[in-house]
């Protein structure tokens, strides 16, 4: 096996290549031939933001010359942008993302939303979620630990949301709104890690107005409200009018996702006496 | 003592007029920072909360006459390699990256050149650095009234690839009576700056920290780096590590990035529950929640003493 450190800086040169082929052992025309297609490689990977540029499998011809039966090659979405040239020549439409699975409605609706506004930045998925507790939780890793945490304590999430960048009240009771129309969700639990540019008052009435747009009661339908953080007080009094459990910071992310599956457990219990 | 930053470090924001880096600037003044300087192209002469506005860095190190110990750098993604590069080649020893959506291949070669001059960079997509009551570097902790909540003085040391959960784990720390050393947010993307192996020697060195708390997530190599670290260098200081998106792990979710760019799963080494086996094989207890860390990091300072 060859293998050989590149440096991002300069272009790949071809005496790198020949370097790494040379460490398999091979040598006389064989390597020379080799070692353009290798070198060719490295600066497509570069020049064209690849994460992954392979050949597999390299023919050999009876006349001694290399073929590519297969490859297999990755961009950046980030790099899609500066790539658009080759994109389009390749015919790939800006819109579609490639992603593994086909987007449901729920992740196009919030998808919309979100770019419908400028203000802060709100994603959801919910491909491979399939519960009765909506989520309306921030922001990258505080998603994570809370997916984790509802999971954990016996909850069944209906989907994954990130909130973050202070969104704007609409968007935020956009989303909202989005989670409690999925099918057999029946309570939204609103929970952030501690926001400190996100605003606390603004999720607060976005989650409310969405509730009431869709004739529920924030009290019944909000399980919990947990985001401390910037502007914390003027969220807690809106909470506290319409009877919206919530709770700071000295309830642990684990502690709030816990008592937002337990209200739900219980009304199930209660449902079915 | 601390890592990275002082009582003296001294540092600029490349991108300072815009809406983000104005609140930036604004909350590190207020902690007590020494912002000294700001870059837009075409704003000289302007002022953003009293700190002077240059076109480029080299006017910065002309008018104060001395090259500022770092650089914050919150401009677009298609601008950022250009500014890093910038600030790099003008002598900064600190860049912190805040960007986020940055191209890797833009980021491998500023992580190349930062070696090549000796700099170190923090993120990309991260909040900075923060030594509570002493300097905040970034948007860490927001608001200088809200970091001084979340972070007090003290012997931990805080790495995380959240930006968020650094304080809320830093605040959770706080609530049980351990205060922080330093507390870095090294970034969410796939390339970054500074890894936790990279940055534990500066921890290692300094007298104040007497353990490690760190945040991380499923996807990349960084946690068996550290793995590793910790194996061949035989620290003096316990680690207690927290790993979130266990439920990334489910067949259903491989090839979804979830919360960072660099938060995917795409072989079996990236999940979390393969992590967390290197995590513990090398002596670092991983806990399932953040409210279980004051007592697992007293547990190893116990152990230890």
């Amino acid at each position: 096996m060859g293998r050989g450190h590149l440096s991002n800086l300069v272009e790949p040169p071809d005496f790198r290549a020949k370097e790494v082929i040379s460490h398999t052992g091979l040598t006389g025309s064989e390597l020379t031939r080799a070692t353009p297609i290798l070198a060719r490689l490295a600066r497509l990977m570069r020049d064209y933001d690849m994460t992954l540029a392979e050949i597999n499998p390299l023919a050999r011809l009876a006349d001694g010359s290399f073929v590519a039966l297969d490859a297999h090659m990755e961009m950046e979405n980030e790099a899609r942008p500066r790539q658009r040239p080759l994109l389009d020549d390749l015919g790939v439409d800006p819109t579609d993302m490639r992603e593994p699975y086909e987007p449901s409605a729920f992740e196009r609706n919030v998808k919309a939303i979100d770019s419908a506004d400028h203000r802060g930045v709100i994603q959801g998925k919910d491909h491979g979620f399939s519960g009765n507790l909506g989520l309306v939780i921030g922001a990258g890793g505080g998603s994570l630990t809370l997916t984790d945490a509802v999971r954990s304590q016996g909850g069944r999430p209906a989907n994954y949301t990130e909130i973050g960048g202070n969104p704007s009240v609409s968007k935020a009771c956009g989303l909202a709104k989005e989670v409690l129309s999925k099918d057999g969700v029946e309570k939204i639990a609103v929970m952030m890690s501690i926001v400190s540019n996100t605003r606390v008052d603004i999720v607060a009435r976005g989650v409310i107005k969405a509730c009431l747009e869709l004739d529920k009661d924030p009290g019944e339908t909000i399980a919990i409200f947990r985001i401390p953080g910037a502007w914390e007080e003027e969220g807690f009094k809106i909470l506290e009018r319409y009877g919206v459990e919530y709770c700071d910071r000295s309830v642990s992310m684990w502690e709030a996702a816990g008592r937002a599956v337990a209200k739900i457990q219980e009304e199930q219990v209660a449902g079915s006496r | 003592m601390s890592v990275l930053l002082s009582e003296d470090f001294t540092f600029i924001v490349q991108g300072i007029t815009g809406r983000e880096a104005v609140n930036l600037t604004r909350e590190c003044l207020d902690y007590g920072s020494k912002v000294v300087g700001g870059v837009t192209p075409g704003r000289k002469g302007r002022e953003v909360h009293g700190v002077p506005v240059f076109d480029t860095v080299e006017q910065v190190t002309e008018a104060l006459g001395y090259v500022p110990d770092g650089s914050v750098v919150t401009v677009p993604p298609a601008f950022t390699k250009d500014a890093v590069f910038e600030a790099i080649v003008r002598g900064v020893k600190l860049v912190v990256i805040v960007t986020e959506r940055i191209p890797r291949r833009d980021v491998a070669e500023m992580v190349e050149l930062a070696d090549r001059y000796g700099a170190r960079i923090i993120g990309p997509n991260c909040l900075g650095v923060i030594v509570p009551e002493v300097c905040k570097m970034g948007g860490i902790g927001g608001p200088a009234k809200d970091a001084a909540k979340a972070y007090t003085p003290g012997a931990i040391g805080v790495m995380s690839r959240s930006g968020g959960m650094t304080t809320e784990i830093s605040s959770t720390l706080t609530a049980a009576g351990l205060g922080q050393s330093t507390a870095i947010s090294i970034g969410g993307d796939a390339i970054i700056g500074s890894t936790y192996a990279e940055l534990m020697p500066l921890f290692e060195a300094d007298e104040q920290t007497e353990g490690i708390v760190i945040y991380t997530e499923p996807g990349g190599r960084m946690e068996a780096q550290l793995s590793e670290w910790v194996k061949e260098n035989d620290s003096r200081l316990p680690i207690v590590a927290f790993m979130a998106g266990r439920f990334m792990d489910s067949e259903e979710m491989k090839g979804m990035s979830f919360g960072h760019a660099g938060t995917i799963v795409e072989g079996k080494e990236d999940t979390a529950t393969e992590k967390i086996a290197r995590l513990e094989a090398a002596g670092i207890p991983v806990v399932e929640r953040i409210d279980e860390i004051p007592d697992a990091v007293k547990d190893k300072l116990g152990a230890k003493v």
